[in-house]
């Protein structure tokens, strides 16, 4: 189903739960899987991926079509996974690389996670990175999209995302060299 | 180098069985819970942001405002003005004798004395004397 028609779904009364349900099933994979690679535990992701869609539903009549419905989508995930990771720093006073630490922990010990050694390497590779520049990264390298659907996303120009991917991948690929 | 092209790009994160399909039931039911939940008075928060600033505007304005009642009882407060402030006071207002002396509750006993005193001064006899002197040297 097309957005529009999602929309319009959901602008009717009388259809809004039912249309509110299709679009959670039309996104929610995105949602997850763009907050997962951010967040790696899935507890935490299924809590951030609730309450995406929690505000999606409560702003939804605030969505003007300017964007595109996803790229609207993705800018709630990703400024509810940057606030959870911020509030996790300042939850348990840890600092930045306690954080990263912690994380690229799970990536060894949580469950729910496939790979081979090579793979979970690069994911701890990407835990190195800040928070805004491993978000740039897995929204170009994972999920293929365009600088300018980015910038939407980000808020951020086209030049900047692109010096930051680039900072990004030599970053990762130094990681993988050395470490 | 190890360059990034060389790793097969691959999603490694996985979910438990049956998980997609009762995300969408579980942000329903939060849904309903939370506009179940939510109370026609005005929410905590609004009440902080107006009703407390307001409050303290009006207890400010009252502390500002109000006029300056004086502390402790009128016998106390008289009691701690000196007698040259008092005299100094009633000389420079507009009150008469006869205003002042109806307001003051006297007894039959300060009348009479009060009387005394002006229907029959008590002359000092020096005083006479030396007023007396001054006159016989005059002539």
């Amino acid at each position: 189903m097309e957005d529009t028609d999602l929309l319009l779904k959901i602008r009717n009364p009388e259809t809004r739960s039912y249309g509110f349900n299709l679009l959670v099933r039309a996104y929610q994979k995105r949602v997850y899987f763009h907050v997962r690679k951010m967040l790696i535990d899935h507890d935490d992701s299924n809590d951030v991926t609730q309450e995406v869609f929690i505000k999606i539903h409560k702003y939804i009549d605030q969505f003007r079509e300017d964007s595109q419905l996803y790229t609207w989508i993705y800018r709630i995930a990703t400024n509810e996974c940057l606030s959870f990771l911020k509030k996790k720093k300042r939850r348990f006073f840890l600092p930045l690389q306690d954080v990263s630490k912690e994380l690229s922990r799970k990536i060894d010990s949580a469950p729910h996670l496939s790979g081979d050694d090579i793979q979970k390497k690069l994911q701890k590779a990407l835990l190195i990175l800040p928070d805004k520049q491993r978000l740039v990264f897995n929204m170009k390298y994972y999920d293929d999209m365009t600088y300018e659907e980015m910038a939407e996303i980000t808020k951020t120009s086209v030049g900047a995302l692109k010096a930051s991917f680039h900072h990004a991948t030599k970053k990762i690929e130094e990681f993988l060299t050395t470490d | 180098m190890k360059r990034l092209e060389d790793i097969p790009k691959k999603n490694i994160f996985e979910t438990p069985e049956g998980y997609f399909d009762e995300l969408p039931g579980i942000i329903q039911s939060r849904i309903a819970e939370k506009s179940k939940s939510s109370f026609p008075f005005p929410s905590f928060g609004l009440v902080l942001r107006y009703a407390v600033p307001l409050l303290a505007i009006v207890i400010a304005l009252f502390l500002i405002l109000r006029p300056s009642a004086p502390q402790g009882n009128p016998d106390e407060l008289l009691a701690s003005v000196s007698t040259e402030e008092l005299t100094y006071y009633l000389v420079e207002s507009d009150f008469t004798t006869d205003e002042l002396l109806d307001l003051v509750d006297l007894s039959d006993e300060d009348i009479n004395a009060l009387n005394d005193e002006i229907l029959y001064p008590e002359f000092d006899n020096e005083l006479l004397q030396e007023y007396a002197d001054d006159l016989l040297l005059e002539i």
